[in-house]
């Protein structure tokens, strides 16, 4: 490990730390415990892959790229290795939502939590303030494609809003 | 809408604000490092009680046990050959599994997935099987000449346990198979979902 690198890790650290955890945070549904796992995962990834970085994405589209992929597989991963309730699992997987909330805007995260895995993810890019450009890049589909389902996605969002 | 989704915007940016690292860079470097030492032993596990039950047997064969007869020599090598091919799909296995790339699209990934979950369901289905009957071929082979220096009772009791332990290996072996028709199915659901536009 370089000076270097580490100076570098540091800074990514920093200044996305908080971008990674509250979407780690919002894929599981507040549950903190959870979220700080999948975060410190998704940090050694970076830091593992840190030297193919080559610019040909911004930063930030690279640090979602990881971000989603993480997301997506450690349900999946944890439901393996049995290291958690598995009904907990499945409640994050089916979309209800956990007990475990505990953070300031626990309505917020409930709201989102009511949501599938797949548009949880793709709304956070966009309150994250992600361009559609920048979410078709992340996940590798057309910008239409992410167009349709934003749209999509903030309905059933206004709907469980109108709910609560 | 839009003025529901400025709001829920405003709010995800103001909680964004309130979230602090609990951890330094440092902290979490020192962490990175433990991690990918429990990794390496995790990936390579089943590769070192492989080569773990290769070393004793082939020093069972050639220093303990030597078999004489050509049957016995040809059961012996079959035993072998199946451990060393075995090794070698497991290490092909983790070689190919290093090369999921979470920096990737997340539709690239996904089919990367499928393709490595596919590979080890064919590795644990009927190619395990099938090395797995012929290592038990393998070992029948050996029993005549095994019977000449050893009485009925050891040996029935050796060969029953290595049935019973067959039996519990196929059992595991189908259980994981059926996880990981699983975690195909999910993965490919995932990719479905996120490339259709419903």
């Amino acid at each position: 490990m370089s000076k270097q690198d580490a100076q570098l890790f540091e800074s990514i650290y920093k200044d996305h730390y908080p971008m990674v955890y509250q979407m780690c945070l919002g894929y599981m549904k507040g549950d903190s415990a959870q979220a700080g796992d999948l975060t410190q995962e998704i940090f050694i990834i970076i830091w593992n892959k840190l030297s193919s970085f080559e610019g040909k994405s911004t930063l930030k589209t690279w640090i979602y790229r990881i971000t989603v992929n993480s997301c997506l597989q450690y349900l999946r991963k944890q439901k393996r290795k049995r290291s958690i309730q598995f009904e907990k699992i499945e409640g994050v997987l089916k979309n209800e939502p956990t007990e475990e909330v505990d953070t300031k805007n626990q309505s917020l995260y409930a709201a989102i939590g009511k949501l599938n895995e797949i548009d949880r993810l793709l709304i956070m890019m966009i309150l994250d303030g992600e361009t559609y450009d920048g979410v078709a890049e992340v996940i590798g589909i057309s910008v239409v494609n992410v167009r349709v389902k934003i749209h999509r996605i903030k309905q059933r969002l206004k709907k469980i809003l109108e709910n609560e | 809408m839009n003025n529901d989704f400025n709001d829920i915007q405003q709010l995800w940016n103001a909680e964004k604000d309130s979230l602090s690292a609990n951890e330094t860079s440092q902290e979490v470097l020192k962490k990175i490092t433990e991690k990918k030492n429990d990794s390496t032993k995790f990936h390579y596990g089943n590769v070192f009680v492989l080569l773990l039950t290769l070393i004793v047997i082939c020093t069972f064969f050639i220093f303990i046990a030597p078999v004489q007869e050509t049957l016995s020599r040809i059961g012996a090598g079959l035993m072998i050959g199946v451990l060393v091919i075995r090794i070698v799909v497991e290490i092909y296995s983790v070689k190919q599994s290093h090369k999921l790339d979470p920096t990737h699209n997340t539709v690239g990934n996904l089919s990367a997935s499928v393709q490595y979950l596919k590979l080890r369901r064919r590795i644990h289905g009927v190619f395990t099987i099938s090395l797995l009957v012929i290592y038990t071929i393998g070992l029948f082979m050996i029993f005549p000449e095994f019977l000449l220096y050893l009485s009925w009772v050891p040996m029935v009791v050796f060969y029953g346990m290595y049935l019973v332990s067959g039996i519990i290996i196929i059992l595991t072996l189908k259980k994981k198979i059926r996880q990981e028709l699983v975690d195909i199915e999910e993965t490919i659901e995932l990719r479905k979902a996120l490339t259709t536009t419903e």
